[in-house]
């Protein structure tokens, strides 16, 4: 079966007015849950979530679970309680490798650790406890921040470690990848071979920017060529892939010529799952 | 004889004696001295073949050195996986190791491609009131 194509929706006027036109060719849709926490979703949002959820296709993705976070227990605990409360029919629920709680740093970008077994034991327990309150299979995302070439290639064992304790998949971010590969000068098929692709039941195609020539998941731009590229190259390895997800974010869709942009984004997302999968 | 006689006829022998002592000196160094040539063979012969045979002196064995008690052998450095490097990449999009599949899609097929394929789950949004999240973070829509 081939994986479907969606978005991951924001509940903004901008978003809406990007999708609106080509609503009737979403085949899945993500929700950010930490969105829902605090109750405020718009009319739209929740009849999307609602609609997806009844037809099997709406998949979770958090961003503030901090599975690799030692302490602040009590944040974690918020997070799992906010989850419970806000649960939907999710096919599966993911979020990101890394750590963004820490001391008096209660949320922040997610941010890698070496491989070490206390790590792994941290991020194991907290797995459990997250596939707990969601209900359903839990996974992680890889990051594209890496602190070095031998942390990157590191990062695709210590999920598929980590993924042990649950049975859990990978997300895997196409965009971060191709950030890692073009910041450290590495071999896709070198990193790609690092990851258990036979894990990955999610795949997120983005954009992101420049800064002083390091490449950043800022999801603030189109999809650029080079993971056009990626996913062609990938989808074949990927047996168990579900869904494919067009992420950006609302800053980045305020004019209609960025509106125009990401519908052709997702148009082309179809067009090479069509090709790659043989959708005709 | 008379003693006067015999002392005139020594001081004439010794004197003639000193000249030709001088004389005999004064011809010895004005006469090139001959060098001293070892013939070794006939000079109309070509020398034949010489055969050097060099003296061998035993070798003295050296004892191999032992580091210091203190300094300890460089533990091997684990392995890790090599990682090739790839060539200087340029700035432009576009240029990248990875390959990069001919007919890429071209944009004028973008419209078609929008049509459904299969049953929408959704076909229509129902009005926001305020549209989207009022004090959501524009940046990424959380409350």
């Amino acid at each position: 079966m081939s994986p479907r194509v969606g978005v991951s929706w924001m509940p903004t006027a901008g978003f809406r007015a990007a999708v609106e036109p080509v609503l009737e060719t979403i085949e899945a849709v993500e929700q950010t849950v930490d969105q829902g926490f605090e109750g405020r979703l718009p009319a739209s949002a929740e009849a999307v979530f609602t609609a997806f959820a009844e037809a099997g296709q709406l998949y979770g993705h958090a961003v503030g679970a901090s599975v690799l976070s030692a302490g602040r227990e009590d944040v974690f605990d918020a997070f799992l309680l906010a989850l419970r409360r806000t649960r939907r029919p999710w096919v599966d629920l993911s979020d990101h490798y890394g750590f963004c709680t820490a001391g008096a740093q209660r949320f922040g970008a997610p941010l890698p650790l070496p491989r070490h077994p206390d790590v792994l034991a941290v991020g194991r327990e907290r797995l459990v406890r997250l596939r707990e309150a969601a209900g359903c299979p839990v996974g992680l995302e890889n990051l594209a921040l890496a602190l070095c070439a031998q942390d990157a290639l590191d990062q695709g064992p210590m999920v598929a470690e980590l993924l042990q304790a649950v049975d859990g998949f990978v997300h895997l971010d196409l965009h971060n990848l191709w950030c890692q590969l073009h910041n450290f000068e590495l071999d896709a098929d070198v990193l790609l071979a690092s990851w258990p692709l036979e894990r990955v039941w999610r795949v997120h195609v983005s954009g992101g920017s420049f800064v002083d020539d390091i490449r950043r998941d800022t999801h603030d731009h189109r999809v650029p060529d080079e993971v056009w590229a990626l996913l062609r190259t990938v989808l074949p390895r990927l047996p168990a892939c579900r869904a494919l997800i067009l992420e950006q974010l609302p800053s980045a869709l305020l004019t209609e010529a960025d509106q125009q942009g990401y519908r052709e984004d997702l148009a082309l997302l179809r067009a090479v799952r069509d090709e790659v999968c043989g959708v005709g | 004889m008379r003693r006067w006689h015999l002392t005139l006829f020594l001081a004439i022998l010794a004197a003639a004696g000193v000249a030709l002592a001088t004389t005999l000196q004064v011809r010895r160094m004005a006469t090139p001295a001959e060098p001293q040539v070892q013939v070794i063979g006939p000079r109309h012969q070509a020398p034949t073949e010489v055969v050097e045979v060099l003296e061998v002196t035993p070798v003295e064995q050296v004892p191999e050195v032992a580091p210091p008690p203190h300094v300890q052998p460089r533990p091997t450095p684990p392995e890790r996986p090599v990682v090739p490097v790839r060539p200087p990449r340029h700035l432009e999009l576009g240029v990248h190791p990875i390959h990069v599949d001919d007919g890429e899609l071209a944009p004028n097929a973008i419209p078609e491609l929008n049509e459904p394929r299969q049953k929408p789950i959704l076909q229509q949004l129902p009005p926001d009131e305020p549209p989207g999240i009022g004090d959501g973070c524009p940046a990424c829509g959380m409350g």
